[in-house]
């Protein structure tokens, strides 16, 4: 009851910072909702036995995403006047053809069985487990994220080094 | 007890939020930060399902994302820093010279 309690809770808590992060004027307010947003996702992710994620989630998003983008965005000092101002027919068709999907989506699902939720033992999530599950089922996959990681690093220091 | 369908709405609910970030905003910093809500939305359906089925392949895949959301900020923001330093503008209507 208590764990159904609190995924209500920070779910709608996403949701209001997703909703700020797009209205908000400043870049900079714009991601301290974000992080808003990643936060109660991580709180998500620990409701849901996935504890090493929600901590790997705090780490990687809130603690290096986020903070890069903020640190980036006081960087560069640019003059924000962009905002929603100019009204074109993309951006209508593009609104719209969100809408679509959002209520296509809703029309079209078909809920779950809650009750049906498999029983998880205690270490299920824990980074023992999750270790486990890595190295004995997805070790190739695994190795492919770090080569995209060594690719995005190269490419990163290319792209923004001077000429 | 999980609510599997209100999670899945709330998933729903952020794409469709990234979705419209990158249509109607036009701040470079802050589409890449609508990316990263559609990335987080799809997070947030593998673990819901990981929790629903009792198999933890769904959160192995979720920290590959992670990993990618990491890899894919690094080079995002490089680009904006390389696009500020030629066009002295953040603003997306104004890089425009393909166009011309």
């Amino acid at each position: 009851m208590f764990v159904s309690l609190m995924i209500y809770l920070l779910g709608l808590l996403a949701i209001l910072g997703g909703i700020f992060m797009l209205l908000s004027k400043n870049p900079i307010t714009s991601a301290l909702w974000f992080g808003l947003v990643l936060i109660s996702n991580a709180g998500i992710y620990g409701l849901l036995n996935a504890h090493f994620l929600a901590l790997i989630q705090i780490l990687v998003y809130v603690g290096a995403i986020m903070v890069l983008i903020v640190y980036v965005v006081a960087l560069l000092n640019f003059d924000d006047k962009d905002l929603m101002s100019k009204i074109s027919l993309t951006k209508l068709l593009g609104l719209l053809f969100a809408l679509i999907l959002f209520v296509e989506t809703l029309v079209k699902f078909s809920p779950f069985n809650t009750d049906k939720a498999a029983n998880v033992s205690s270490s299920f999530g824990k980074s023992a487990a999750f270790g486990m599950e890595i190295f004995k089922n997805n070790l190739f996959g695994f190795e492919i994220v770090s080569i995209l990681l060594l690719v995005a690093v190269v490419a990163g220091v290319y792209i923004a080094k001077k000429d | 007890m999980i609510p599997v369908n209100f999670l899945l709405i709330i998933a729903i609910m952020l794409f469709v939020l990234g979705i419209v970030g990158i249509v109607v905003r036009r701040n470079l910093f802050v589409i890449l930060m609508s990316i990263e809500l559609m990335l987080n939305a799809a997070n947030l359906v593998f673990i819901t399902f990981s929790r629903y089925y009792g198999n933890a392949n769904g959160q192995v895949f979720a920290l590959f994302i992670m990993t990618l959301a990491a890899a894919e900020v690094s080079v995002g923001l490089g680009i904006i820093v390389a696009v500020f330093r030629t066009h002295k503008t953040v603003h997306i209507d104004e890089i425009n010279i393909l166009k011309h």
